[in-house]
């Protein structure tokens, strides 16, 4: 799906945003945007402290203020931007419109409140439900994400849940008031595999039946092969690589792109292969680099690298990446993603 | 773009030393709480006025011509003036010297009480909570005990074996006291122990000293100021209670406490001889409690960032 | 890399019918391992997966007598490690080392890298001064760290640059055995890779051995010369990483290999998941019989009145489980 005005969601233009420490202004977000189809899912991928938590935060203007601010850009949802609303405008699109679940379903679960309850919440602030419509639609909503007993469990509380059911709680409430989108960040990453499955299927199950589009946050290439249509790839607070999942998986052309592909080792290969980790560390955004902020991780890194920040390639209607070695003056390098496939 | 050469568009490569740089300037704990508190004006404040009247406690009375005792009768109860500047009591004595006399012997009780409840408190919650299990329990219950008698019977109770004094009250408030400070440190050694880098040390060979010492205690001792900085307040007014009651210091030592009581009785005719002493000490125990207040800020590792 | 020559070595490690039992009040009991028996060879990496609550850092904490075993007993380099007087435990701790879990917790906040480095060889006093000096420098730049990071505190560093000193604090004592417990679990899958390259780079050069202890099953297939995998604190299955990829044959197993996901779009719309119902039982009165019996979709009768013995159904190839014949 590529990019339709009729159809679009949310579009996130420019977005920077800062957090003050004591050291001095820590940049998170330089500069991102991104835009969301009605119904589709996207990915945003990148290692953690690249920004990607906090873009999303942000739309939802859920980032602590201060230290952090949204220095500049826009989020435009449905037309109007949220940068703009105030705390009370924010709270009435939070929870109705625009859902998020976390990583963690230990502590985004209220423990001194019944799970049903927690569902009911959302009803009857959003969509002014009665108590007894709300209680109906928590029995139903718990049994849409497959929690068996649901009549039982909504008068349990958070303890009473596995981490993997903690998380399914999560989801309905978060799909209660059936918003047009939905944020997950790091859903899976404290979950075990089978439960990670689980949820996966889960999601993507609920993707289609509700016509909800998400917004997919994680720092594991393998997640997103079987769940988003279109992925952003970020690093050290700017967008690097943006398109389809095929182009990205396929036909990526940044060699973050490459690092993050090969680092992972497949389990459908045969006999030993060896792993080619991204060395180093992502840089401290309390002083980005002036240049491209890869390059003192990059294999393929050049002298103008570390000198300017590169512009937008377009290789497609979906693809764009922000490389040097796209200028036309680079030398041509092997595409060790396409090279392994034939 | 026109001025971008052919030799900017050369690979070379990564370079390791810089991709695994730290920018930031390095800060040690103690300089990050420092930093914390200093951006907390009123923590400040009170920091500097704990500092005064301890200043004032110490030197007022050495270089003051009075003595805190001795009075003069043919001067009693008088207004303060350039002469006596806090006026004189009843017995002539000079106030200014006798408020101060009080804040040192009000700050020597609670700083000597919070220094041994610190004492007793880390030894026993500290091995409380490392030995763990039926010891803990048992020394627990003991606490538990001790606790459950209010401080006011134990001043009773040493009042009648040893006499009244300053180590009376000192050794009832350190009783009745040091409990909240192992119960504390005892539940923080229960978190810390099962933390991973714990059981590095334990899995390196370490025996328990050191794993007290370099582990616990170090990770334990930022709780430990916050509580010791509360204790002291606590200490002072409960002595200035005692004091007020008459159950105190006995005459003719002054602390913020019995003057307090003095004064109350002259309330009426002259107002001046409780506002001072009652001024110290409301200056003191707010003083402690922001103070407090601001160290737990600089110090909980729960709040930094 | 080629495949490691394992036969013929004599193991390092051997567990027998290890068990460990914590108490969890009101009389109950958690059985976080219940009975678990193999051996690691020297040089080798034998991997320890399964998922949260099966058992698996607590059979690793009790290799290195972190815990007290229930029963069973551990047997290194020929000696019952539950036997060791202090003098011969603080020995052993020279030999036996572990890399934990959380790049967080693991490191001293008061301490500076040099000293969470050195602590080791303080506390056995193997260098003093300068020559410790040296050595905690030299174990830096093992792990890719450099010199001026000594002086820092842990809060500085990034998660894998964390990891990674914890590896040097765990090779400043020299050992032969090192127990892994979830060493890249907390990480990016980007700097996973940095630390697992670094764990293999050691095995070599120092003829280490590890236990690696993890969730993740890519990651373990790639490292493991053999994998044992873990249920409710019992082995389910236990061969060469090759063998288990390609045959496995419990079909707890068989589940665990098809939940993982495959960085290749074609091939995740091809694949039909093994989705396993429900979630791990408490391991506080586990099922009678199998452990896997509630979330089996071959089970039988036999499997809930008999536990299966872990029993060698090939060459190398050990399953425990009623249905494989």
């Amino acid at each position: 799906m590529s990019r339709d005005e009729n159809k679009l969601l949310i579009d996130v233009k420019d977005l920077r945003v800062s957090f003050d420490t004591y050291a001095g202004e820590v940049q998170a977000v330089r500069g991102v945007s991104f835009y969301v189809n009605k119904g589709e899912a996207l990915a945003i991928v990148g290692e953690s402290g690249c920004g990607k938590s906090v873009t999303a935060q942000s739309t939802m203007q859920l980032i602590p203020m201060p230290p952090g601010r949204i220095k500049e850009g826009s989020v435009m949802f449905n037309g109007k931007d949220l940068t703009k609303f105030t705390d009370k405008q924010m709270e009435s699109v939070r929870g109705s419109e625009i859902s998020m679940i976390f990583q963690d379903p230990m502590t985004s679960l209220n423990p001194t409140m019944k799970v049903g309850k927690q569902i009911m919440e959302g009803l009857i602030k959003h969509q002014k439900m009665s108590k007894q419509d709300a209680k109906q639609k928590a029995i139903e909503m718990l049994d849409v994400v497959g929690i068996p007993n649901p009549e039982k469990r909504v008068e349990q509380y958070p303890h009473e849940f596995s981490g993997g059911m903690r998380q399914r709680a999560m989801i309905a409430i978060a799909l209660a008031c059936n918003p047009k989108l939905l944020i997950a960040d790091e859903p899976t990453t404290a979950l075990d595999v089978t439960i990670q499955a689980q949820i996966l299927d889960l999601m993507k199950d609920l993707q289609k039946d509700f016509d909800t589009a998400i917004i997919l946050i994680t720092h594991d290439l393998g997640v997103v092969a079987d769940m988003a249509q279109r992925i952003v790839v970020m690093y050290a607070g700017v967008v690097i690589e943006s398109g389809t999942l095929d182009e990205i998986f396929y036909d990526g052309q940044h060699p973050y792109t490459w690092g993050l592909l090969k680092s992972v080792p497949r389990l459908d290969t045969q006999g030993k292969q060896k792993l080619y980790p991204i060395e180093g560390t992502p840089p401290d955004l309390f002083s980005p680099p002036k240049g491209c902020p890869f390059a003192a991780r990059c294999e393929y890194a050049m002298p103008i690298c570390r000198e300017e920040m590169p512009e937008k390639t377009h290789l497609s209607k979906d693809h764009f990446v922000k490389c040097w070695l796209q200028h036309e003056m680079a030398p041509d390098v092997e595409n060790p993603i396409k090279k392994g496939r034939e | 773009m026109a001025e971008l050469s052919k030799d900017k568009f050369i690979i070379e490569g990564k370079e390791s030393s810089e991709a695994e740089a730290i920018v930031r300037p390095s800060l040690t704990y103690w300089a990050d709480a420092w930093r914390r508190l200093k951006s907390n004006k009123m923590a400040i404040i009170a920091m500097t006025i704990l500092i005064i009247i301890t200043l004032a406690a110490i030197f007022a009375p050495i270089f003051s011509s009075y003595d805190y005792r001795t009075g003069d009768l043919l001067k009693t109860n008088l207004k303060p003036s350039s002469e006596h500047w806090f006026g004189t009591d009843e017995l002539g004595r000079d106030l200014y010297v006798r408020v101060w006399e009080g804040t040192r012997i009000s700050l020597f009780i609670g700083i000597v009480v919070a220094l041994l409840n610190f004492t007793i408190g880390v030894l026993y919650g500290g091995i409380s909570g490392y030995i763990g299990g039926s010891v803990d329990n048992l020394m627990m219950r003991f606490v538990d005990i001790l606790f459950s008698i209010p401080y006011l019977i134990w001043v009773i109770m040493l009042t009648t074996v040893l006499g009244s004094g300053l180590f009376t009250i000192i050794i009832a408030l350190s009783i009745a006291g040091w409990g909240g400070m192992a119960r504390l440190v005892r539940g923080q050694v229960l978190q810390l122990k099962e933390m991973e880098y714990v059981m590095a040390a334990k899995t390196l060979g370490a025996d328990a000293g050191r794993i007290i010492t370099k582990h616990l205690i170090p990770n334990t001792i930022g709780v430990i100021i916050i509580s010791i900085t509360f204790a002291v307040p606590t200490a002072i007014f409960s002595e200035a209670f005692l004091s007020f009651i008459g159950l105190g210091i006995p005459v003719p030592n002054p602390s913020l406490g019995s003057l307090s009581n003095d004064g109350t009785r002259m309330l009426l005719l002259e107002p001046y001889q409780l506002v001072f002493p009652a001024l110290v000490i409301s200056a003191v125990m707010l003083s402690f409690q922001i103070f407090g207040d601001g160290l737990r800020d600089a110090l909980d590792p729960r709040l930094r960032q | 890399m080629s495949e490691k020559k394992l036969e013929g070595r004599k193991n390092i490690i051997e567990v027998n019918n290890l068990k460990k039992h914590f108490k969890v009040g009101k009389g109950q009991i958690l059985k976080a391992v219940d009975g678990v028996t193999f051996s690691i060879r020297e040089g080798e990496t034998l991997g320890l997966v399964g998922e949260s609550g099966c058992g698996k850092s607590t059979t690793g904490r009790a290799m290195i007598r972190l815990y007290e075993a229930t029963e069973g007993e551990v047997i290194f380099d020929g000696m019952n490690i539950q036997r060791l007087n202090r003098k011969e435990l603080k020995n052993f701790t020279k030999q036996a080392q572990m890399i934990f879990q959380d790049p967080y917790a693991s490191l001293n906040p008061r301490m500076t890298v040099g000293d969470i480095i050195g602590e080791g060889m303080d506390i056995h006093g193997l260098r003093k001064g300068k020559e410790r000096m040296a050595k905690i420098y030299e174990l830096l730049e093992i792990v890719g760290l450099n010199r001026e990071h000594a002086s820092r505190f842990p809060h500085e560093f990034s998660g894998g640059q964390r990891q990674r000193i914890g590896i040097a604090r765990a090779l400043s004592v020299e050992p032969k055995f090192i127990v892994c417990d979830e060493p890249i679990s907390a990480l990016d899958v980007s700097i996973q890779a940095q630390v697992v390259n670094l764990l293999e780079e050691l095995q070599e050069e120092m003829g280490l051995t590890y236990l690696f202890i993890a969730h993740d099953l890519s990651m373990v297939k790639h490292i493991s010369d053999r994998i044992a995998v873990m249920y409710l604190g019992a082995v389910m299955e236990l061969t060469t990483s090759k063998v288990l990829y390609d045959e496995p044959l419990h079909p707890y197993t068989q589940a665990l290999l098809s939940a993982i996901p495959i960085p290749d779009p074609e091939v995740e719309r091809s694949r039909n998941r093994i989705i396993l119902e429900g979630d791990v039982p408490s391991p506080i009165n586990p099922p009678e019989g199998c452990k896997f019996q509630k979330r089996c979709k071959y089970v039988k009768d036999i499997c809930r009145e008999k536990a299966p013995e872990l029993r060698e159904v090939k060459p190398e190839h050990f399953v425990a489980c009623h249905i494989v014949k």
